[in-house]
Parts: structure tokens; C-alpha cells; sequence
């Protein structure tokens, strides 16, 4: 696996490698994706490879889609604030998203 | 000269009205603190988990259900990834792979049919106000439920791109699928523009609008953006595939984002959420429920009450004062006919209507601004010959600049008809002594006269003589003496 | 002698609730003098369980609540509003629950008492425990050695009798591996059997809370309170867990694979599954040989999805709403960026680097595409050998408990670790590890044999689990050992 790809994987994912890490994703990854091969060469006959629901397909109650919607604000604003890193007033605060660094 | 045809495709992102998010609990509303309709899932807390709000699928088949779109009976849920704060899971969940109902259409005035490929269920972002050098973040409006309807490129023109988006956004309004306020910002459209070679088949590189929120501006934006292409070609440049927004001091497009940047958002399906099954008996449900739409309702208005095409498709159109017809209709009937409620509406209603959105400064404008008994009072009065018809507007335009109760205007006025034939009698004949050349005349075979005298009455007693009254004694006095 | 099983604790605190007091003091001295040896339990909370006891000692009826003053651990990465949902990692420093899953809730609602958190591999991620934050967690057998992952803090904490019943998860064997590791019971359920609101999560359409227990009794007991259906998750089924089905032996035909273990596997594991199955005739359960070829394909088929889904599953980690944040992050992009690459382990962000990769675009037919369509054949697979059979036998492991520190190196081996544990995951079917009585005849170390059912037969699978557990086939190892030893 090139360079090039780590660092577009990375960027993507929000991480950030020093050298040592690009090298290190470099061997792990390329040795993990080489023994993905028995997948990718996997040749699946059509009639087999029809997506079948992971869970026992769900009969449905009677017209669910009638019942009342009974709205619920489970999360006091209390709870969220307390676990934020940074906070003003009832807001979660970032740096300013709309300036570009980078 | 290279004469080059427009291409244009609208995205459009509307918010569905229903009590709920789509994906979590809690509640879908407008103007409350922030941070205030939350829960662990539209607020992406560890652990939280996805479901869908059957009401939202229903709200959206009436729109596929309006533009004929194909309804598939099996969709599924993808996850959007991308980093943003206002997305909080780190994904969205949406419908990349299989919207729940494509190729649908709907017709402009001149008859063409422009082509939606696309109706998707999906959540809305939270809001972010920046200030400063922080951004601050409010989930209220994280995961409320929308419907990005996609068109094909049909569209050929700055004008039948607006024309298209206010009848999508008429329907959507009708149907009470969503409030539809661009402004507060529930409906929202991007355009799609493109140029080529007039008759080529060959599309140009398109150019994405974005973040315009008014028709108008939208639509400027993509004249000016049609104009822009034209030039830049005619100059031997290529067009950049780019995201543009619209300055509106400058009636200008702006180039925001190249396509370059475009992220890659690693769709996968959404594990959380098994596929959306649509029945039948789900899909006739809806059809049962909805609200009745413009052009059904005209035709009902032609069927059944003989109104013609150009009054019931006026009714019709629109929703609150087509309410306020039917049951201003239903309160008068049958002593008074609809064809006369219909002209009532039309003429003096609607012009109320008018009157108000002028003085409050603003199109939008849900009811009706005068009380229903009111108008059936004034209807009621006129058929029972208690006051004339041209006295009935005097009435209206008083009462509704008085807001005060027709029957009060009415009895304080003293508009009450002047049906007494001996007191009619005693007006004509003082008319017909003052005016005995003219009685001579029309006795010789004048007979436009008689308007003149039908007048004469009508100034003397102020518009309160009952004109059929006035008309048989007019007739006796002037032939009989 | 066993340790007590969670229907005589409910019988002793409803007609006596003065009891609990006493009882809990002890658990919680005892948990202080021994886990730093083993490093099991992160968090305690004896003030909230001195409130939770006065709180159950008003109830009136005690008796008709099933886990009436049981002691429960769970894994850090379950939601319980102010107990510690770390998840053995940086980024949650400090992070306490925000709400209640709904397993915390049922059991709650039972009567249960949570005295605090388990320790774990970080999200999840490992078969070792030992890449956790806090530190490794110790085998009870031998603490030089691991106690298996990633539900390892659970595990031992249910070994050692710091509670009867311990919740971890289980995405690719992390419960059942630790269980055979311990000498316990691991059960997965039918995914869907037991909501996932509130499991932080890692592979999505692979992980369920899954409970450690002593016995095949107390795993029913607990299965029945949180073994339901759930409104606030879409994926559980429609049907709550129905309690153990009785199960007539004789009746029984359990498949086998023999050259699953033919090659690779410890042969002291090899020796108890030959033993377990001589037993098993001699009860009258006919054995049949039966083949799934596509088992080998399934350690690639799961690293696929899980580090795919959990590589969308961890961009919630992004320092903005709760955990680890950078200071003076001077763009948002700084502060995404730094807050994960500091906030996340080696092996997790391995898992979220291959997971993006195999989702990237160019990517995603060959590898998760691919995956699923091989997922889907393998569950085609394997609803062909419930034509034949009614159970499967195989080994949970193919060694022994090993050396802490001596495989955590190599990927592959750890992979590998994985391998008859992960087909139960990818085909949502039931799969319960079943620890003999007798150890390895040299080192007495835990050995756990593995049975899979069809899917949805939960009762069935508990009932046969039953059945020879009755028949002393399986049971608690050690018992004897740890009886008192954590206070029950």
C-alpha cells in the first residue's frame, strides 16, 4: 500500500500518522488487506448473492403506521452540557467552522 | 453567434412536518430554546440507537403518491460518512442506494412534463451560529425528517425552473407534508445548471447552486449563471465544475467549493435499520388520508357544483380559502347557489384577502381574515332581498375595516332594502314630476330612459330600493299615468 | 460446591432485604483486596448501591422480582446514566453514562443492583484484554496469563464472584472466548434477542450484550429479564426470550467438523471435545458428521464488516460533544484530528484506518460488498446443516489461556484466535461456550467447548446446555476455588 493511499485514508478517518505510523500502516495494512484475498476472489454464482435479511423477517403489527407519534425529548439539556469539552450559555462550543486553515 | 440550450436539474430539500424526528423520539418543532428537542440518538451519544417514524414514510408517499412515482415496495438505509459538527453521529443516515420512489413527473402550464428521478427519506443536520472565532452548536433541528426530491435535467429555462419549484412547493404545502417556509428554512433548492450547443447531445459541465433561499433569487441567480457560462465559453474558457451560491446585492453568482474537493462519503448500508417494507394497504391508507389536492378539487368544483374551469381552478388553488369556500357553501345552501358564494368569493373575498397581505406587508397568509358567519350573514341578507347586492359590498368593506358584525352595520346604516312598493311609489312619482320631459320621452319610445329613472330612484333612496320593486312600479307609473 | 446461584440470593434478600446491607459490604471489601491482583473491575459504586438497597427495601412484594438484589457487573461500554462508560479508552476519559441502555433498565426493573464496571479491550477491539487503558486483566488460573477479550474484565469478575451475573459483548467471540478462558459460561444470543440501546458501538450488525454466568439456571434466569424486544432498537426481534425448552437427549443429533480441530488446536482441547462427545453418545445424542466449507472464509469476512461499520461507528469520537478534546485546537479540523489521534489506541485506530480503507471509494465492491455476499452463502451454508442436525460442537478456542504480553504482537495469531467463534456473529445465530469441569490435566487452565443452534432457538440451545450441565458434562471449573472468594 503506497503513501499516497495511508494519507488519504487518514485524512478521511480524522487521524493523524507521524512517519513511523505511515510505515506502520503501510506493512499492517497491506498484510491484512493481502489476506482478504480469499473475499475478493471470491466468485459468488448470482442466485447466491441476493441480499437476505440478517434478522427473522419482521411480520409487522397491524398498521403501525397509525399509531401516535408520542414525541419524546429523552435528553435533558443538562445532560448533554455536562459531559461537553466546551460550552456556552446552552450551546456546545468549536472553533469557528467557518474558517479555513487548512 | 452559438446559440446554446439551458439544462437545468433541481435538488430540492424539504422538511416533513411530522410530530416526531425521523430516526429518534424526539419531538420535530420550531423556535423553542436551543438544545431543547434532544435525545441520544439525534444527538449522537455513544450507544444511541436509529428507528424510523412510520409517520414520516407516510408524509412522503403522498408526495410520490401526487407525481405518479413509482413506489418500491422494498428500500433501504445508507450511511453518508463525513465529519461536520452539525452531523453528530459522524454519519447521516439517508437513501443513496434505493429511494423509496423514482421516476415520477409532474406538468408545467404549457403542458411539458418534467421528470423526477428521485424522492429519498432521510435527517437533517443540526444548526450552527458562528460567532467569533467559536462556533456554537444546536442539535433542535438534528435529525428531523426530510425528502430531497431530485428532477431529471427537463428543465430548460430560469422560468419553468421556478414554475417547477412552486408547483412542488405548492403540493408539498397542500398535502401538509411540510410547512414548506423557506425562510424559516424547510424548504430548500439547489439548481443544477448546464449550457450546450443548441440540439447537441452532449451536456456541459454543470455547475451546482447552492444556499439561495428565495424563488426570486434562485431564479436570478440561474439567469445570471446561464449568461455567466455563455460568456466563458465564448471566450474559448472551459466551465468548472463547481458549487456556486448567489450574491444578492450584486445579482451574481459566486464560486464556493470546486468539485475537486468532493469527499468520498463511503456509503455502506445502514446496519441499524432493517429495509422499508411498503404495503398496498399501507400505500391506499394514505391515499384515503390525504388531503385533497388543487386540481382534484377543481374538477370537484365543476362536477359538482357547475362551477366553470377558470373559477374552480381559482378556488382551488388555494388550500385555506378553498376550505373557507366549501364551508361558507355549506352554511348558505341551499338558499344561496354556489355559482353566487363563488362570485362572492372571487370578488369580494379575495380582494379582502389582498387588502390584508398588503397592510401586514407579507404573501404569507393562512386563513381567511374575515369570520365565516359574517359572510354567510351578508350572503344570507342579500338572498333574502333584505339588502341589495351593491349594498352587500358597502356592508363588507365596513365591517371588515370596523371588524364590527355585518348585522350591526346594517341596522346602524340603515342599509336595510327599501322593499315598501307604496313608499317606492311616492319616490317615482316625485321623480316623474320633476322629470316630466323625460317621462314624455320615454313614453314617445325613449325606452333607454328607463335606466335613467331606475337611477334617479336609486340616488334619492342611497341604493336601498329594492331594484325588482323599483322596476314593477317604475314600469306601472311610467306607462300607466 | 458451587457458588450461589441467583434464585437462592433472590430467595434469601426478598424474605430478608436486611441482609443486603452485609452482603454488599463484603462483596465490595473483597473486590478491594483482590482485584488488584486481577485488574477486572474499574469502577465500584458502593454510595449509589447503599441508595439502590434502601430503594429495593421499600418494594412490597420482593418476591416477584426475578434478580431481586443480585449483584451485576457490566462492561464499561454499556450506558448506565453517572457510572463509567469508558470503553477502556483515552477518548472517554472521565466520560459517565448520559442515559440508561435498555438491558441496564430490565434488569433494573428486576430488582438487579449494579455494583460498578468492567474492564475491556478498547471498544471492544481485541481478544487478550489487553489493550485496555487500564491495564491488562489477569486470568484467575494463572495471572501471568490473559483472561481473553474482549469482555476480560467481566469475565473474571464473574469467575472470581464479584457478581453472579456479568454483561459484556459479543461481536466476534468476545465473551465466549474469555468464558472458556475462565471457566464459565459465555452465552451470544440470536442477535436481536437483546437490545443494543445503549452498547456502544462496533460492528453493528455483529455485536450483542451478552451475559457471563456460574450456571446454565442463571443464564435462563437473566436471559428471561433481558432477552426482549426492544422499540428503542430496530434490529431486535419481535419476540421475547421464552425461558429454557426442555430437552430430551436421546432425541439430540449434534454435527461436528472434525478437521476444524484437526490442525492448530491445543490437545488438551482436542482430548475434551473427543471426551465430551463419548459422553454425549452414551446419553443417547446421535453425532454427525457435517461439513461447512466456507467457515474458513469467515475470520476475513469479519474483520471486513466489523472494522467497515466500525470505522462509521467511531466518527462520533470527535472531541465536540462528550470525551477527549485537544486544547487549543485552532480549527475544527485541528481539533478532530489531534483529539482522535490522541484519544484512540494503536490496535483501534488500525481497525478504523482498515475499516475507511475498505469503504473508500474503488474499494467498496471488492471487500465489503464482497464480504456480505460471502456472509450471505455462509448463512445459506449453515441453514443447510440444521436439515441434519439440531446443534453444532466445536472447540470455543483453539488454545489455552496464553501469556500475557507473548501474542500481542502478531496480528495474525490474534485473528486467528477469532476463528470458531466469528460464524456465529455473522450468521446471527445462538452460540454458547460450556466450560468442563476438569482443566487441562497439567495446568488445571479452563477449557470451554462451544455448541451453535439455529437462529432464533435460544430456548432450545439453554435447554440443551441444561440438560448436560445436569449431566455433569459441563459445569463451573474450579468452583471450589472461587467459592466466597469474591464474596457470593
Amino acid at each position: 500500500m503506497d503513501k499516497k493511499t495511508v494519507l488519504q485514508v487518514a485524512k478521511l478517518a480524522h487521524l493523524e500518522c507521524s512517519e513511523d505510523e505511515i510505515s506502520y500502516y503501510q506493512t499492517e495494512l497491506s498484510k491484512i488487506v493481502e489476506s482478504f484475498h480469499d473475499i475478493t476472489n471470491f466468485q459468488v454464482d448470482t442466485a447466491d448473492a441476493d441480499n437476505i435479511d440478517l434478522t427473522v423477517a419482521k411480520k409487522s403489527t397491524e398498521k403501525f403506521w397509525e399509531k401516535p407519534e408520542n414525541p419524546e425529548n429523552s435528553l435533558a439539556i443538562e445532560d448533554l452540557l455536562a459531559a461537553a469539552p466546551d460550552k456556552e450559555g446552552v450551546f456546545i462550543r468549536v472553533p469557528n467552522v467557518l474558517d479555513r486553515t487548512t | 453567434m452559438i446559440e446554446y440550450d439551458t439544462v437545468i436539474g433541481i435538488e430540492i430539500h424539504c422538511q416533513l412536518a411530522s410530530q416526531k424526528k425521523i430516526f429518534c423520539q424526539s419531538e420535530n418543532a420550531f423556535g423553542n430554546s436551543p438544545n431543547y428537542h434532544i435525545d441520544p440518538t439525534c444527538t449522537g451519544l455513544p450507544g444511541a440507537l436509529p428507528v424510523l417514524n412510520p409517520k414520516c414514510v407516510s408524509l412522503a408517499l403522498r408526495l410520490a403518491l401526487a407525481t405518479d412515482s413509482a413506489i418500491a415496495p422494498r428500500s433501504s438505509f445508507d450511511r453518508k460518512n463525513y465529519f461536520y459538527p452539525d452531523n453528530p453521529k459522524g454519519y447521516q443516515i439517508t437513501q443513496f442506494r434505493t429511494p423509496f420512489c423514482s421516476e415520477g413527473k409532474i406538468t408545467l402550464k404549457s403542458g411539458k412534463k418534467i421528470r423526477i428521478q428521485r424522492i429519498q427519506l432521510e435527517e437533517d443536520a443540526g444548526k450552527s451560529i458562528h460567532v467569533g472565532d467559536a462556533s456554537l452548536l444546536d442539535y433542535n433541528r438534528s435529525g428531523v425528517g426530510l425528502i430531497e426530491i431530485v428532477s431529471h435535467p427537463d428543465i430548460s429555462s430560469p422560468e419553468e425552473a421556478i414554475e417547477y419549484l412552486k408547483i412542488i412547493h405548492n403540493l408539498v404545502v397542500h398535502l401538509e407534508i411540510s410547512d414548506g417556509n423557506m425562510e424559516q428554512g424547510n424548504f430548500r433548492a439547489d439548481a443544477n445548471v448546464s449550457i450546450k450547443p443548441k440540439g447537441s447531445p452532449i451536456l456541459g459541465n454543470r455547475v451546482e447552486i447552492k444556499n439561495v433561499n428565495s424563488f426570486k433569487y434562485l431564479e436570478k441567480a440561474v439567469q445570471y449563471e446561464v449568461q455567466r457560462q455563455a460568456r466563458v465559453l465564448s471566450e474559448g474558457q472551459p466551465i468548472v465544475q463547481e458549487t456556486r451560491g448567489f450574491d444578492s446585492d450584486k445579482n451574481e453568482t459566486f464560486s464556493q467549493r470546486t468539485k475537486e474537493d468532493a469527499q468520498d462519503y463511503r456509503y455502506f448500508p445502514e446496519p441499524d435499520l432493517p429495509d422499508l417494507l411498503i404495503s398496498e394497504e399501507w400505500i391506499s391508507s394514505v391515499k384515503e388520508s390525504m388531503p385533497e389536492l388543487p386540481q382534484i378539487r377543481s374538477l370537484r368544483y365543476q362536477d359538482k357544483y357547475d362551477l366553470p374551469v377558470y373559477d374552480a381552478d381559482l378556488i382551488a388553488s388555494w388550500k385555506e380559502g378553498s376550505q373557507y369556500f366549501d364551508n361558507l357553501l355549506s352554511r348558505v345552501s341551499p338558499q344561496v347557489t354556489p355559482k353566487i358564494v363563488s362570485n362572492f368569493y372571487m370578488a369580494e373575498i379575495l380582494k379582502i384577502v389582498k387588502i390584508s397581505q398588503e397592510n401586514k406587508g407579507t404573501q404569507e397568509i393562512t386563513e381567511v381574515p374575515y369570520p365565516l358567519d359574517w359572510a354567510a350573514t351578508i350572503l344570507l341578507e342579500t338572498q333574502k332581498g333584505k339588502i341589495t347586492g351593491r349594498l352587500a359590498k358597502e356592508v363588507l368593506d365596513l365591517s371588515f375595516e370596523k371588524n364590527q358584525d355585518p348585522k350591526i352595520i346594517i341596522q346602524e346604516k340603515g342599509f336595510t332594502v327599501l322593499d315598501d312598493p307604496q313608499a317606492i311609489e311616492k319616490v317615482i312619482i316625485e321623480i316623474t314630476l320633476k322629470h316630466s320631459s323625460e317621462v314624455k320621452a320615454y313614453q314617445e319610445g325613449k325606452e333607454k330612459l328607463f335606466g335613467f329613472f331606475v337611477g334617479q330612484v336609486m340616488k334619492v333612496t342611497a341604493g336601498k330600493a329594492d331594484p325588482k320593486v323599483v322596476n314593477d312600479i317604475l314600469k306601472k307609473v311610467l306607462l300607466g299615468k | 460446591m458451587n457458588s450461589m446461584k441467583i434464585s437462592q440470593i433472590q430467595k434469601m434478600f426478598s424474605e430478608n432485604p436486611d441482609l443486603m446491607t452485609g452482603f454488599y459490604e463484603n462483596i465490595f471489601k473483597n473486590i478491594e483486596s483482590q482485584n488488584p491482583e486481577y485488574n477486572s473491575i474499574t469502577h465500584v459504586y458502593p454510595d449509589i448501591v447503599k441508595k439502590r438497597i434502601e430503594e429495593l427495601s421499600q418494594i412490597k412484594n420482593p418476591q416477584d422480582y426475578p434478580l431481586y438484589g443480585v449483584p451485576i457487573v457490566i462492561k464499561e461500554n454499556i450506558q448506565k446514566k453517572n457510572y463509567s462508560v469508558q470503553c477502556a479508552s483515552k477518548i472517554l476519559e472521565g466520560y459517565l453514562g448520559q442515559y440508561d441502555s435498555t438491558a441496564v433498565s430490565s434488569l433494573e426493573k428486576s430488582g438487579a443492583i449494579i455494583i460498578g464496571t468492567a474492564n475491556m479491550d478498547e471498544f471492544a477491539m481485541g481478544s487478550s484484554n489487553e489493550y485496555s487503558i487500564h491495564g491488562p486483566v489477569h486470568n484467575p488460573f494463572d495471572k501471568k496469563r490473559v483472561s481473553g477479550g474482549s469482555s476480560g474484565g467481566s469475565a473474571v469478575s464473574c469467575a472470581l464472584g464479584f457478581a453472579s451475573v456479568t454483561l459484556g459483548s459479543d461481536t466476534g467471540g468476545s465473551v465466549r472466548q474469555p468464558a472458556a478462558f475462565c471457566g464459565i459460561y459465555g452465552y451470544k444470543p440470536t442477535y436481536g434477542r437483546v437490545s443494543r440501546y445503549g452498547l456502544v458501538a462496533y460492528g453493528s450488525s455483529l455485536d450483542q450484550i451478552s451475559p457471563f454466568t456460574t450456571s446454565v439456571d442463571d443464564l435462563d434466569t437473566v436471559m428471561k429479564v433481558i432477552g426482549q424486544t426492544d422499540p428503542k432498537d430496530a434490529t431486535t426481534l419481535l419476540h421475547n426470550y421464552q425461558g429454557k425448552k426442555a430437552c430430551d437427549l436421546a432425541q439430540i443429533k449434534v454435527g461436528i467438523m472434525p478437521s476444524l480441530w484437526s490442525k492448530g488446536v491445543d490437545k488438551s482441547i482436542v482430548e475434551s471435545i473427543n471426551k465430551t462427545i463419548e459422553q454425549m453418545k452414551k446419553l443417547g445424542v446421535t453425532i454427525k458428521n457435517i461439513d461447512i466449507p466456507t467457515i474458513h472464509k469467515c475470520i476475513s469476512t469479519y474483520y471486513i464488516i466489523a472494522s467497515a461499520e466500525a470505522s462509521s461507528n467511531l466518527a462520533r469520537f470527535d472531541g465536540v460533544r462528550y470525551g477527549y478534546r485537544e486544547e487549543n485546537s485552532q480549527s475544527i479540523q485541528e481539533l478532530y484530528t489531534k483529539s482522535r489521534s490522541k484519544g484512540f489506541g494503536k490496535e483501534v485506530k488500525k481497525r478504523i484506518m482498515l475499516g475507511t480503507f475498505t469503504l473508500s471509494q474503488g474499494h467498496y465492491d471488492a471487500f465489503y460488498e464482497k464480504g456480505q455476499q460471502v456472509r450471505n452463502y455462509l448463512k445459506k451454508e449453515i441453514a443447510k446443516a440444521w436439515d441434519d442436525v439440531d446443534f453444532i460442537l466445536l472447540p470455543t478456542t483453539p488454545t489455552l489461556p496464553f501469556s500475557i504480553g507473548e501474542k500481542c504482537e502478531d496480528t495474525l495469531f490474534m485473528y486467528l484466535n477469532d476463528l470458531f467463534t466469528v460464524p456465529a456473529n455473522l450468521t446471527g445465530i445462538p452460540a454458547i461456550s460450556c466450560p468442563m469441569i476438569e482443566g487441562d490435566k497439567e495446568t488445571d487452565l479452563p477449557i470451554g467447548l462451544q455448541f451453535y443452534a439455529p437462529y432464533n432457538e435460544d430456548e432450545k440451545l439453554i435447554g440443551f446446555a441444561h440438560a448436560l450441565e445436569q449431566k455433569q458434562l459441563f459445569g463451573h471449573h474450579r468452583s471450589d476455588v472461587f467459592m466466597n472468594q469474591g464474596g457470593l
